[in-house]
């Protein structure tokens, strides 16, 4: 169980979010929702710990964990595509695979290249369509066996055929971690999402929820 | 990729080729051109000749009929004619050498001169000889030789020759170092396809990836100037301290990594890397003038 408490984040004078408290069940898919400018993707990299809260803590198993040990555990797939443009897909993956001890098989890679129809392993990133670098970029994420998944919009601009394919492997993923993600699309929302955070101050989101009879948690907010 | 490398590569050597030929271009060698007939062909003889061929002023030809010099020298094609005869090594041995080598010169200041290096070096010759005959024949002329060569006081000439050309060393070595800075901040512009912000945000997520990387670039980065530097100064055969230009090239590349990894507007980077370089390059030179930090 993951749970962010008391978390205050600011941008000089603009404050995202004061007093946060919001938890993450373990072996479930936790979306927020909001508006351009809430401060989801903010929320993650802090969770990933690539941002620090001015004040509050994040906490794992009920502990205080440091961002040095967040990034034992996680896989982080931003929302960019970060991957190395002039490198093929195969030398991106073996490039991420020497970064951290604990990486998965060749035969794992192998499955969830099949799982998302990745193919074309040995073309430039730059030379991919979009749909194909969001599974490479998905892939790097899942290299590391990591048990807190972070997703940042791991769907947007691919095809709905590419996005049926990653929303399946999420579903499967989260018998093995916790995921938090972020999207735009509802759909996604329905179709992998046992828990929803709405988090800024745009009514809309509740308002489609609450249409849509999807139960949701509202975040604590500026 | 492989071609930013290649470029960047080119752009070096076409430098390098630049400096070479600005080099040559600073450089005239004057030599003063003597025929040599060598008919003893003893080891003496030898020595004799080699040791004339060492000094960087004498250009030393081949002479193959003695009736000939007189001809070459009135024709200009050399300044002094030596003609070594058969008996040459005996003479040597029994320091009688005074009237038993021919010696045909031109007029003029530049003759002279050349009949001063062949002399010196025949007298170099005898030195043994001389002590030798001083020791009472104690020891013999190999050990001697040794000890001469040992003990022999530094050539004047040379002495300020080797001078005057580290001066020209130490003027070449603080524009070639200037050079060298401008070439390591190249790497901005020729290895910008790897200012990849996404992927070094995702490598922050593991230890010291993010510092690895840089390290490495800037390793690559500072051996490639530096075999450049080193090749170049092979070529030219000049002196140049290599290990000190490289320690002077550390800090601009430390400065040119900061630049190059965290600064991520590029026109901001490559304003501030120009600027970085023209500013390094300047210290480097006021030091230089002030005799030189290290």
């Amino acid at each position: 169980m993951i749970a962010i408490e008391q978390a205050t984040k600011s941008f000089g004078e603009k404050t995202l979010f004061r007093d946060l408290n919001l938890m993450f069940e373990e072996q479930k898919v936790t979306v927020l929702l909001g508006e351009n400018g809430a401060g989801k993707s903010t929320l993650l990299h802090i969770l990933a710990g690539l941002e620090h809260l001015n004040t509050g803590r994040i906490l794992y198993q009920n502990s205080p964990i440091t961002s040095k040990q967040i990034h034992e555990i996680i896989g982080f797939v931003p929302q960019e595509i970060a991957l190395w443009d002039h490198l093929t897909v195969q030398q991106n993956i073996q490039f991420f695979k020497k970064q951290k001890k604990g990486a998965i098989s060749d035969e794992q890679i192998k499955r969830y290249c099949e799982q998302l129809h990745l193919v074309d392993l040995h073309q430039p990133i730059s030379k991919l369509s979009g749909g194909t670098k969001r599974k490479a970029n998905l892939l790097i994420g899942l290299l590391h066996q990591p048990t807190f998944l972070i997703l940042d919009e791991p769907t947007v601009g691919i095809d709905l055929k590419s996005r049926y394919e990653i929303q399946a492997l999420i579903r499967q993923l989260k018998s093995t971690c916790t995921i938090v993600m972020t999207t735009h699309h509802l759909d996604e929302v329905e179709a992998v999402a046992d828990h929803i955070i709405t988090i800024g101050k745009d009514p809309f989101y509740k308002q489609v929820l609450q249409e849509k009879g999807l139960p949701f948690i509202e975040a604590n907010k500026v | 990729m492989k071609k930013q490398w290649i470029l960047y590569g080119l752009t070096c050597i076409a430098v390098v080729c630049l400096i070479f030929l600005f080099e040559k271009s600073q450089q005239p060698v004057f030599k003063i051109p003597i025929l040599i007939q060598d008919e003893d062909q003893s080891k003496q003889s030898k020595e004799w000749i080699k040791s004339i061929q060492q000094s960087d002023y004498i250009a030393v030809q081949a002479l193959s009929n003695a009736k000939e010099a007189t001809e070459k020298i009135r024709l200009n094609e050399a300044s002094v004619a030596l003609i070594i005869p058969k008996d040459f090594s005996a003479n040597l041995a029994s320091q009688s050498t005074k009237g038993t080598v021919h010696l045909v010169q031109a007029d003029g200041l530049v003759a002279s001169i050349a009949t001063e290096l062949i002399s010196q070096a025949l007298y170099k010759q005898q030195i043994p000889y001389i002590i030798k005959d001083e020791l009472k024949n104690k020891g013999t002329i190999e050990k001697i030789e040794q000890a001469y060569e040992k003990n022999e006081p530094t050539n004047q000439l040379q002495k300020a020759t080797s001078t005057t050309r580290t001066a020209i060393g130490s003027l070449f070595n603080t524009f070639f170092m200037c050079g060298l800075i401008s070439l390591l901040s190249l790497q901005v512009i020729f290895l910008r396809s790897m200012r990849q912000f996404n992927v070094f945000n995702r490598l922050k997520l593991y230890h010291f990836a993010w510092l690895k990387l840089i390290n490495r670039h800037s390793v690559y980065a500072l051996l490639f100037v530096y075999m450049l530097g080193s090749m170049s100064v092979w070529i030219l055969q000049v002196q140049s301290p290599l290990i000190v230009n490289l320690l002077w090239l550390v800090p601009s590349q430390v400065v040119l990594a900061w630049l190059f990894f965290f600064v991520r507007t590029t026109s901001h980077m490559l304003w501030m890397t120009t600027l970085w370089t023209i500013v390094y390059s300047v210290i480097y030179i006021g030091t230089q003038l002030m005799g030189g930090i290290i």
